[in-house]
């Protein structure tokens, strides 16, 4: 093994360790300028090894498309601010949770919108859902008399937003993996929904009964109430554009950029709502956006040195000549990125794919069973797209804490937990279905209208309701459609 | 008179448009002004058969550096393997594992699954076998420089141009077991995209006369 | 936070973000703009028959460096040719274990002897590859990465060297 490649691996590890420990304060270095240093640290040791480093290294490592997808995200949220959207949209979900199907219904739907029209990153739905969640989370607290339930739909809509880049078939990490392995287009989106509307109800679940998580017993909006103020009817329309828009790019996969359609709809309501490029700034978060460039640095920097391969060839070790053997390793491997949370899950997954691959050939080949390799690389993928959920450095857990006005990572267990405990759905689906690409297949459709009523009930448990409430069923029954048909 | 006047404008007006019409889709036929393809006979080779390899010698070293040494099995699969071309050789080994497979029904070929997969493989064909197995039950086997089923270009050419289906080229299985591009003269535009962007060189330029 | 660590932390957040701009710069640069919008969905890779990652070609391209290593997974050479063409070039032995063309030779395997690809450098990957165009009509945006391929082949830059 390359020392270099052992000592890089131990210098990003322990920056990324000391970070999260508070070793390295952030109020010293936070964690951008602290994956920087170890970068350049790496790129230093490594060039004074003798390898050959050149700024193509790591510029070939970083994954432009999320990042621009982002971007492209958070200014149309900025947009959707300015034109009253998020108003609108909070009073439409305020108007569905008063019909009778309530607010059990409001939440299945709301926190698993992000899965049904799954995006290239999650932050494209939180940034315009959270102060819905928000305002649906109070509203039931207030209703149920119970303070941890805004966290409840914070955080399964942050959960469930983190892990949907896996199914997305507009540039997500499963259709990486699909490319990478050569499976069928879209035939990993199937298991990973279904997982992922399981991982939300077990992170609901785990914050509500173990973790409660209670934040302040109301929201802080200031003067800028919703109800203290009217919606204008360009409010309504940027938020119906801002849905459809996503839902029909979702369904019709068109050959333009998700960026370029996100721009063209902010220019739509820039017209329509009169707004300046002065009102789009309000919706750029610069945290994630230069965490996640810090993060695909350290990447490239990590792929010069060779300290993936080192990591590979670790692991390689540890299945041939420790207990552990190749199931013990491949959990390992699987559970990787939730041990060390990325704010993008691209940014390890992209590294380790090929040695995936490799891995769970030999897994496959060694039980005697060949689908052991897609559900090896199916679970890995899950649970790289849903790790940026809990990540401490600029994970979208830490959207969610900010606008709930928590201290620490307090939302990072409840859903590493809940990613761990849901991952495996996804290999069970795939070992009971196989892979197909597509999702009007029987065996898919019941399984996923089942998993989701289940999960429905289970949100009317967690929310106070009695379990047979319609609106939870109901809720979890289309959700369960609605991932059939998108 | 007035009356008469403005249908008599309104008639030359619409003979206007008419002829301008006609000037323009002329102009758009002559934008091909180019020659026919001319389809190239397959690439022969000698097959030497031994024990643990197979040495073909080309009649000629191919434009794209690669061919297809392909056979049939009993299942009338075509299987192939891309090989490289040193000095008009090519050497087939025990153990080569086909990289392609497809399922030919008469003359039209199926969709083709592709075997090798990054680091494995979905299935394990020894195409040197499956070549002896062809050779010794007097199957089809040989190679060819056209890398059809793995490409399209004569085809997808012709669909930028030709809209309606009725294609002047498709790709059909000959007698010997090759796949050609077969080329209809009355439907050929001469738009010459086939042999420009044909990359192994099928497929050339024809000055008038029709192979 | 203390005054030089604004300071310096304010710096390394600029970085960050020149580094984005950087990247925007170098792919400017290299003649192919256009990189900057591969949705990195490894489509591509799927239907090349000789096993070449053509995102690769667009990675190279952002970078401007004909030299970024990628994935050829079944490419065929002589070993000899490949010592040739680049002696750190990763193949793949019998017994699937990846090596360099270099340490394949110096384990006594005969040059003329083919082996089968795994890494190699995009400019070397161009020489491999087809142009049947596959990688193209599979790219869900429609990128024309046989343009890469093509200057590469023919010139071993860029277009915009």
């Amino acid at each position: 093994m390359d020392p270099i490649g052992i000592i890089s691996i131990l210098i990003f590890f322990g920056t990324l360790f000391g970070s999260i420990k508070g070793w390295i304060p952030q109020r010293v270095l936070p964690i951008q300028v602290a994956l920087l240093a170890a970068a350049a640290l790496i790129g230093i040791l490594a060039f004074l090894s003798g390898k050959e480093i050149h700024a193509s290294s790591f510029v070939s490592a970083t994954t432009l498309h999320p990042i621009t997808a982002v971007i492209a995200g958070f200014i149309f949220a900025g947009a959707l601010k300015a034109s009253g959207g998020f108003d609108a949209a909070t009073d439409f979900v305020r108007r569905i949770s008063r019909t009778p199907l309530g607010i059990p219904f409001a939440v299945v739907l709301l926190v698993n919108l992000p899965t049904i029209f799954a995006m290239p990153c999650g932050r494209i739905w939180v940034s315009p859902l959270m102060p819905i969640a928000l305002m649906l989370g109070y509203e039931v607290a207030k209703e149920r008399g119970n303070p941890t339930l805004p966290a409840l739909v914070v955080f399964g809509l942050v959960v469930n937003a983190a892990a949907s880049c896996g199914p997305s078939l507009i540039g997500g990490i499963g259709v990486l993996g699909e490319g990478m392995g050569r499976y069928g287009t879209g035939s990993f989106s199937n298991p990973q929904s279904i997982a992922i509307v399981v991982i939300t109800v077990v992170t609901m679940a785990l914050l509500r009964f173990v973790f409660a998580v209670a934040g302040p017993s109301e929201p802080d909006h200031g003067d800028d109430l919703p109800q203290r103020r009217a919606i204008p009817e360009h409010g309504y329309f940027s938020f119906i554009l801002f849905v459809v828009g996503l839902a029909v790019t979702v369904v019709i996969q068109p050959p333009v950029p998700i960026q370029t359609i996100l721009v063209f709809l902010t220019v739509v309501v820039m017209i329509i709502a009169r707004l300046s490029v002065a009102d789009l700034l309000d919706g750029i978060l610069l945290h994630p956006l230069t965490a996640m460039i810090s993060g695909f640095i350290v990447a490239g920097a990590l792929v010069a040195s060779g300290g993936f391969d080192v990591l590979l060839a670790g692991l390689d070790y540890l299945a041939l000549h420790t207990p552990l053997g190749y199931i013990g390793v491949a959990l390992l491997l699987i559970y990787l990125p939730i041990v060390f949370p990325m704010p993008c899950g691209r940014i390890i997954a992209v590294s380790l794919i090929p040695g995936v691959l490799m891995f769970g050939e030999r897994l496959a080949a060694v039980l005697g069973r060949p689908p052991l390799q897609a559900v090896l690389l199916i679970s890995f993928i899950l649970s790289a797209a849903a790790s940026c959920g809990p990540s401490p450095i600029g994970g979208i857990g830490c959207l969610g804490e900010g606008n709930m006005g928590l201290k620490g990572y307090v939302s990072g267990r409840p859903q590493a937990l809940g990613i761990f405990l849901g991952v495996p759905v996804a290999a069970l689906v795939v070992s009971f279905t196989g892979l197909s690409q597509s999702a009007f297949t029987v065996s898919f459709s019941v399984i996923s209208i089942c998993v989701s009523v289940l999960c429905g009930l289970a949100t009317n448990v967690l929310l106070g309701f009695k379990v047979y409430h319609p609106g939870g069923i109901l809720g979890g029954a289309l959700v369960g459609a609605l991932l059939i048909v998108f | 008179m007035t009356k008469d006047r403005s249908t008599l404008r309104i008639l030359v007006l619409l003979a206007v448009l008419f002829v301008l019409v006609f000037i323009c889709l002329k102009q758009v036929r002559s934008q091909y002004p180019g020659e026919y393809p001319k389809i190239l006979p397959e690439i022969g080779g000698t097959f030497s058969f031994q024990a643990d390899r197979i040495e073909i010698v080309l009649t000629e070293q191919p434009k794209s550096g690669v061919v297809f040494v392909f056979a049939y099995d009993e299942g009338n699969n075509f299987l192939g393997i891309l090989k490289p071309v040193t000095d008009r050789k090519v050497v087939l080994g025990r153990g080569d594992l086909a990289d392609v497979r497809a399922p030919v029904k008469g003359q039209e070929v199926g969709e083709p699954v592709f075997l090798k997969r990054m680091d494995r493989y979905a299935e394990k064909i020894d195409i040197f076998e499956k070549v002896v197995q062809a050779h010794d039950r007097g199957g089809r086997y040989g190679v060819q420089r056209c890398l059809h089923p793995v490409c399209t270009k004569c085809v997808d050419a012709c669909k930028t141009v030709i809209s309606s289906g009725d294609l002047a080229i498709v790709m059909g299985v000959q007698k010997g077991g090759f796949i050609l591009p077969e080329f209809s003269k009355g439907k050929c535009p001469r738009c010459g995209r086939c042999f420009t962007d044909c990359p192994t060189g099928s497929i050339e330029r024809s000055p008038g006369r029709q192979h | 936070m203390k005054r030089h660590f604004l300071i310096i932390n304010t710096c390394g957040i600029v970085l960050a973000v020149g580094f984005l701009i950087y990247l925007c710069a170098s792919a400017l640069y290299s003649g192919y703009p256009w990189s900057l919008i591969c949705y990195y969905c490894k489509k591509c890779n799927a239907p090349c028959v000789v096993g070449i990652d053509p995102q690769g070609f667009i990675a190279s391209s952002y970078s401007n460096d004909p030299n970024v290593s990628m994935y050829v997974t079944n490419g065929r050479l002589p070993l000899g040719r490949a010592m040739e063409v680049d002696p750190s070039m990763v193949v793949q032995a019998e017994d699937g274990k990846k090596l360099s063309a270099a340490a394949m030779k110096r384990k006594g395997v005969d040059p003329g002897r083919e082996v089968l690809t795994y890494r190699m450098r995009a400019k070397e990957a161009a020489q491999l590859c087809l142009s049947c165009g596959a990688c193209e009509k599979a790219c869900p945006i429609g990128l024309p990465i046989s343009a890469i391929v093509k200057d590469l082949r023919e010139h071993g830059v860029f277009r915009g060297k």
